[in-house]
């Protein structure tokens, strides 16, 4: 072998790759190599001046999260219905608990960030006492995202019928109510006693805090995005959207599966952190960012008073991020200068609260964020070109581009209301 | 604790939840720093590594043991990172090939470490700058050996790059770590570990 075949060698040798008889090979040539002895002892000392460098922990939040989703994956596992024996039928008390472990909710679903996460999440996690099944509504409503989901549950699950969930909010269990995942519907067709024998207590107190927060009040649905079929995914897909407020996630364009990365992303504060990372880049999520890792008392209240912050659309969409309660959902259209890409962030009702469209005008690449009240106009944008600076503008008079004053392009100001700017909104190729 | 991550994920598939919590247990910090190190982003690090694990949630029921779990899990960290980077309109330029300085690797080992930086809490910054300052794929490289401990054929699956080439880019990676850890003070040894110590 030559010097350099042995050199070649040397970083297999260095991470243990070789063989004994080539690593044997390998150090006999290095007694008689000093060029080699060099080339390995510097390999060595680089790796052991980078050893000192630790693993970042990764945050504790997503664990409970992951958990969750390993649960109901493993129910899922046990779902197949017909596989069961008819015997096991027989005994209804036997089928009461049955039903109970193969009932797939669809709730690891709600793991996303919003009120799904807070408000179901103490099944997910295994939290909870089981919740009796025969309480009365109490916050029970039509969601704007249920007919959405309707189409995705078939394509995974035949069984589970959305329908019911949808059209009759009346019916629903006090445990349904706080959990408008398909689980609802799921429990509607089963005795409603023992559900869920095997849960496990609270992992995490901080989502617990979350979860036990007052239900909101009943209030009519924003909206409803039409009803669209929605990718398949199974049960285990935790990272798909559900429940209320959903953003219909397939456009009528080319969504690129990669783009439902934020569509898709984990659930909970993971979904935040994605979005914050936009944020952050525009260096105008200092408050956000606080407000994110603000104790959960403190998020709940951010969330409570998003309401009141009807006059400032970006400290509302804030105040949601950080309290996790936004849905996003991202649709790229090729070929379409104007709009090559869209992000949808819409509050737990389905109300677009801020929509990001990245394009190109003459050729520049552009980005315009725009903030939506809560009475659904338009009241701030943020746009910047290139590499350069973001622009904030506010917008007083709603929808209009008084104020935008030469900051903004007027044509990037669009749409002025929120429900036109919907994830399956016509894509804005001209400017 | 002991158990292989391969019989883990198989008790996992029979449905024993305890098993993926150890798995998660077990990789989930070493996934994030390896997003956290190739993305150079914490948010999209921490979104990455929970899109990565619900994958392995998701993909539990027909994974078989094709390949060592670890390198299935960091190809599928790794794709989401580069499949996100791709979606970005708005990505960073990346840094220009590698500097390859040449010429002065000779005199280092035998030199004494010319600034022994004994206070890792210095160190450390010096260490992330030298790794960050890597071309992407050079990182890559370099993070899936020494953080994720897949070996060059894994990593060469992984990163859909023949074997040589990710050996080319672990030498380039090395060298030119040595090489910002040098202008940067950091000198062989500086770790304060012995050099065969390292490897991990």
């Amino acid at each position: 072998m030559s010097h350099q075949t042995f050199r070649e060698e040397l970083l297999d040798l260095a991470y243990g790759e070789l063989g004994k008889r080539a690593a044997r090979r390998v150090e006999a040539h290095l007694e008689g190599c000093a060029e080699c002895r060099a080339e390995l002892a510097r390999i060595r000392e680089t790796r052991a001046a980078m050893a000192a460098l630790p693993l970042e922990p990764a945050p504790e939040a997503g664990e409970a999260i992951l958990l969750a989703a390993a649960r109901e994956a493993a129910r899922g596992r046990e779902r197949p219905a017909p596989l069961l024996p008819r015997w096991l039928w027989a005994s209804s008390a036997t089928a009461v608990a049955v039903a109970a472990v193969v009932a797939v909710s669809y709730r690891i679903l709600s793991l996303r960030p919003g009120p799904l996460g807070r408000e179901d999440s103490q099944a997910l996690l295994g939290s909870g006492p089981s919740e009796s099944a025969l309480q009365p509504e109490t916050e029970a409503r039509p969601q704007a995202g249920a007919p959405a989901e309707q189409e995705g549950a078939k394509a995974d699950a035949p069984a589970e019928q959305e329908g019911a969930r949808a059209g009759a909010p009346a019916e629903q269990e006090g445990a349904g109510a706080r959990a408008p995942a398909p689980a609802a519907a799921e429990k509607r067709r089963r005795p409603p006693a023992e559900q869920r024998p095997g849960r496990a207590p609270a992992r995490e107190p901080r989502r617990l805090a979350r979860e036990e927060s007052p239900p909101e009040p009943a209030r009519p649905a924003a909206p409803a995005p039409p009803p669209r079929a929605r990718a398949p995914v199974p049960p285990t897909a935790a990272q798909e959207p559900s429940g209320e407020g959903e953003i219909p996630s397939a456009a009528p364009y080319a969504r690129s599966s990669g783009a439902s990365g934020y569509a898709t992303a984990p659930p909970q504060r993971a979904e935040a952190k994605g979005l914050s990372a936009d944020l952050e880049r525009s260096g105008e999520a200092r408050s956000s960012a606080a407000l994110r890792d603000a104790a959960p008392g403190v998020r709940e209240e951010a969330a409570s008073a998003t309401e009141n912050a009807a006059g400032d659309a970006v400290a509302r969409h804030a105040q949601l991020h950080a309290a996790g309660r936004l849905r996003a959902a991202t649709a790229s259209f090729p070929g379409c200068p104007g709009e090559s890409w869209r992000r949808v962030e819409s509050d737990p009702r389905g109300r677009v609260v801020k929509y990001t469209r990245r394009g190109r005008a003459e050729g520049v690449p552009f980005e315009v964020e725009l903030f939506y009240g809560s009475d659904g106009m338009l009241r701030a944008a943020r746009y910047r070109e290139g590499e350069g600076p973001a622009n904030l503008v506010q917008l007083p008079e709603p929808g209009s581009a008084a104020g935008a004053a030469g900051a903004v392009p007027r044509a990037v100001l669009d749409p002025p209301r929120a429900e036109e700017a919907a994830l399956d909104a016509p894509a804005r190729c001209r400017l | 604790l002991d158990e292989s991550d391969e019989k883990l994920m198989l008790r996992f598939q029979a449905g024993d939840v305890r098993a993926f919590e150890v798995l998660v247990r077990r990789h989930r910090t070493p996934v994030f720093s390896f997003l956290l190190r190739l993305t150079g982003d914490r948010g999209r690090a921490e979104d990455l590594c929970q899109e990565t694990f619900l994958k392995v949630v998701k993909g539990s029921g027909g994974w078989v043991e094709r390949a060592r779990f670890t390198a299935w899990v960091y190809a599928m960290a790794r794709n989401l990172a580069v499949d996100e980077s791709r979606r970005m309109a708005f990505r960073r330029a990346e840094p220009l090939d590698a500097v390859l300085p040449g010429g002065r690797a000779e005199a280092a080992t035998e030199d004494p470490a010319p600034d022994r930086a004994a206070d890792s809490a210095l160190l450390r910054p010096k260490l992330e700058a030298a790794l960050a300052a890597l071309p992407e794929e050079q990182r890559e490289v370099f993070l899936l050996r020494e953080h994720a401990g897949l070996r060059f054929a894994e990593i060469a699956e992984v990163t859909r790059a023949p074997e040589n080439t990710v050996k080319s880019r672990m030498r380039y990676a090395l060298e030119g770590l040595r090489h910002t850890l040098a202008a940067a003070g950091v000198g062989p040894g500086a770790a304060g570990a012995p050099p065969w110590s390292a490897a991990r």
